[in-house]
């Protein structure tokens, strides 16, 4: 019996199968994953701080400028960091620009002072290489790349700069030649135009001179076509020059002959026919222009000639007869001429005849006026049309010379004698001429003696007394000037000089500057012999009234009241039977009496009798020289004012 | 508006991250579980086979003692015990082996499930960093755009 064993079914302790470890694999991508990030986080932070650093280098070339960072880096074995890298970058861009523009301005700066200076180029050119050595020197301290471009670009400034002082030089060395020439032909042109205004010039000689011109022309470089047109443009406007010279300095005979040469010109050099035509009229306008200016200027002065001549006797003086110029001027209207000469010598027969105006009674010339005109009404028989009009303007000449002779002695007598009287005018110049030199008496004395030719020639032609004077208003004037233009001091010696000198003629003489404007006070300082006042007087005409008159109420006012009081009588005696002249001189005497007592009163301190008594006394002196007339009316026993002004 | 959109498109593309990440993790969760049912019915496969093992061994003790019966042998000594004893030694060695294995089969599979449980929790980290970065770039370059 065979009993069953067990069987086995071989089963097996069971292996562990593969696992997948993703944990692990998840777990490593993370890593990776975050690394990742992390490098480019890093990267980012890199950048940012790459750039900050670039721009702390670039900063720091701004600060520091290109070469002074180059020069330090240079010297720190180059750069090392990110931020020196790109300072150095920088530095170098900015260095060769910097460098470059420095150099320019150089040379720029050089060519200008050379340009102002007018540098010999090759001193020039020596002062550009030493700009160009001085920069390349400084392309050291660039990196060799920066170097070779900026050493590039200062060889071609120097070139560009070289080439432009070159072109410089070149341009004015050829306006100096130029501007030379233009000197030399402007100056030998203005010799052809200044020969053509010398006297003798002929249109020969002024061609050779062109001539001469055209030789330096073309000796110079000047073109031939060029040339030969520069000289003949001058030739021909000396020719012209030369035309209008001899027309200008010809007398009329003469511009007649050009005239007539022109006309038988067709065409005168430098102008075309219608020129030439042109000039030949213009030329016969001025001449006859001419001719009768010069005919009307000659009437005037043989008119006034002979006005002259009827009054003085004289000829006037730098008239005369030029015949040859009168033939021109009538050579186409000889009656008229003959005429007008005819005049002048019937003229000078007629002064012979009568005697002159300026000496002539005036009964003795109304006779003669009236003889004048008759005959003028009944001309002689056979007379020419020409002959009655002479005797028709000899008349009228004579009434006209009467009249201006009667208006002169009635306006100014003195200076119508003075002028027409050769002692009168000598006499004149006597008295300036020693009231020049200081010899007062010999002035007074010429003066004295002028009185008396002035009288006598008053005497001849008939001058009322109440007309004549011893001063022209010129010779017033001149007096008057010759017064106040001396100092205070001497002033008063010479007037009382004058008044000494001319005795009895002194208040005449007086009165007379007076009316010619002299001023009040001087014209009474010329009546006192005190010479103190005289002193006061002269000082007193620089016041103004206004400003010597006292402040107050009624001071003034009353002082006034106690002169006039004063002088109550002796206005009354003077102004009596007077005209207008008494009341200007006494109104004249009075206004100074009354400046001089506000004088008194504001500056010497007197009160206002005090004043007023004290002018009463020194300018009305004769205040108590008035006596009753029979009649009852106040006189002067004697006031050599009065005696002398109412004359 | 360039500056913005860069900015935009970061954050649509860390969304995109992150979804993936999330799905990558579900992914893993899902295989994880997987991976612990593929171990219970592997350990079930065992437990089968244990109890087939001891039914084998029962019907070959109830042959040797019906045998020894039949032979007139005291089944319970001399060879029949011998042969008996045997049997059993072996039929309970390999059904302690079956049994082992169900809890080996077992324990694998959630050892595995652990591992991809955390394998997809370690994606969405992964995806999660990338997102970051990806918005951190993005937030630079706006700067960049914008100062």
């Amino acid at each position: 019996m065979a009993l069953p064993k067990y069987q086995k079914t071989g089963i097996k302790v069971r292996q562990p199968s593969g696992m997948d470890f993703a944990d692990a694999r998840e777990a490593s991508q993370l890593g990776r994953t975050i690394s990742a990030e992390l490098d480019r986080m890093g990267e980012f932070a890199f950048r940012e701080g790459s750039k900050l650093a670039e721009r702390r280098g670039q900063e720091r070339v701004r600060e520091e400028g290109a070469v002074p960072v180059l020069t330090a880096l240079q010297e720190q074995k180059g750069p090392r960091t990110i931020a020196e890298q790109a300072a150095f970058d920088a530095a170098n861009r900015i260095a060769v620009v910097e460098i470059e523009t420095e150099a320019r301005s150089e040379m720029r700066k050089l060519v200008a002072e050379a340009d102002e200076a007018n540098m010999d180029l090759s001193i020039f050119n020596e002062k550009m290489s030493d700009i160009q050595d001085g920069y390349t020197a400084s392309l050291q301290v660039v990196d060799p790349v920066a170097a070779g471009v900026l050493s590039a670009r200062i060889t071609e400034d120097n070139a560009a700069y070289s080439t432009k002082y070159s072109e410089i030089v070149t341009t004015k060395a050829q306006n100096a030649y130029t501007e030379k020439t233009t000197d030399i032909l402007t100056e030998g042109a203005q010799k052809v135009l200044d020969l053509a205004l010398t006297e003798g010039a002929t249109e020969e000689s002024i061609r050779k001179a062109g001539e001469d011109l055209l030789q330096t022309a073309l000796l110079r470089g000047t073109g031939d076509k060029k040339a030969q047109k520069f000289v003949d443009s001058t030739v021909e406007a000396a020719i012209r020059e030369n035309l209008f010279f001899r027309f200008e300095n010809a007398d009329v005979l003469g511009k007649r002959a050009i005239i007539d040469d022109l006309a038988k010109i067709e065409k005168y050099p430098g102008m075309n026919f219608e020129q030439t035509r042109n000039f030949e009229d213009r030329f016969s306008r001025e001449l006859n222009a001419e001719i009768n200016t010069g005919k009307s200027l000659f009437t005037n002065e043989l008119d006034d000639a002979i006005t002259f001549y009827v009054n003085t006797g004289k000829v006037k003086p730098g008239f005369e007869i030029d015949e040859d110029k009168l033939t021109g001027l009538y050579r186409d209207d000889q009656d008229t001429l003959d005429a007008l000469l005819r005049q002048w010598e019937n003229t000078q027969e007629d002064v012979k005849t009568y005697g002159a105006l300026s000496s002539m009674p005036i009964a003795k010339a109304n006779e003669v006026l009236l003889e004048l005109q008759n005959e003028a009404k009944n001309p002689p028989e056979g007379a020419t049309g020409a002959e009655t009009d002479i005797l028709k303007t000899r008349a009228e000449n004579f009434q006209t010379a009467l009249i201006a002779r009667q208006e002169a002695l009635r306006t100014d007598p003195a200076s119508y004698v003075t002028q027409t009287n050769k002692q009168a005018s000598q006499l004149t110049s006597t008295v300036f001429k020693e009231l020049g030199e200081g010899n007062i008496n010999n002035a007074a004395m010429a003066l004295t003696r002028l009185n008396e030719t002035l009288n006598i020639q008053y005497d001849v032609i008939g001058v009322p007394q109440n007309d004549r004077r011893l001063l022209s208003k010129d010779m017033a004037q001149q007096m008057i000037q010759s017064i106040q233009a001396i100092d205070d001091d001497f002033e008063i010696a010479i007037i009382k000089q004058i008044q000494a000198g001319l005795g009895d003629l002194a208040p005449r003489f007086a009165d007379e500057l007076r009316k010619n404007g002299l001023a009040p006070e001087y014209v009474e300082a010329l009546f006192t012999d005190d010479p103190g006042l005289h002193l006061e007087l002269v000082q007193l005409s620089k016041s103004k009234e206004a400003d010597l008159k006292p402040k107050g109420d009624r001071v003034a006012t009353d002082a006034e009241g106690l002169l006039l009081e004063g002088v109550a009588e002796y206005r009354l005696a003077y102004l009596r039977g007077g005209d207008n002249g008494a009341l200007e001189q006494y109104s004249s005497q009075y206004s100074v009496a009354r400046k001089l007592m506000y004088k008194y009163m504001t500056s010497d301190g007197l009160d206002g009798q005090e004043a007023a008594d004290r002018v009463i006394k020194e300018i009305f002196p004769e205040f108590d020289n008035i006596v009753n007339s029979n009649s009852g009316r106040l006189l002067f026993q004697n006031n050599l004012r009065l005696k002398i002004w109412r004359l | 508006m360039t500056a913005a959109l860069t900015l935009g498109m970061s954050v649509v593309s860390a969304a995109g991250k992150i979804k993936a990440g999330r799905a990558e993790r579900d992914k893993y969760r899902k295989e994880a579980d997987l991976v612990e049912l593929k171990g219970r019915t592997e350990a079930i496969a065992y437990k089968q086979k244990g109890a087939d093992i001891l039914s084998n061994l029962n019907n070959t003790l109830a042959a040797i003692i019906a045998r020894s019966a039949a032979g007139g042998v005291d089944p319970t000594s001399g060879s029949a015990a011998v042969l008996a004893t045997a049997s059993t030694a072996d039929g309970i060695t390999e059904a302690n082996i079956a049994a082992d294995n169900a809890i080996l089969a077992v324990n694998q599979a959630s050892e595995q499930a652990d591992i991809y449980r955390k394998a997809g929790d370690t994606a969405y980290k992964s995806s999660v960093i990338g997102a970051i970065g990806t918005i951190g770039t993005g937030a630079y370059r706006y700067g960049q755009l914008t100062g």
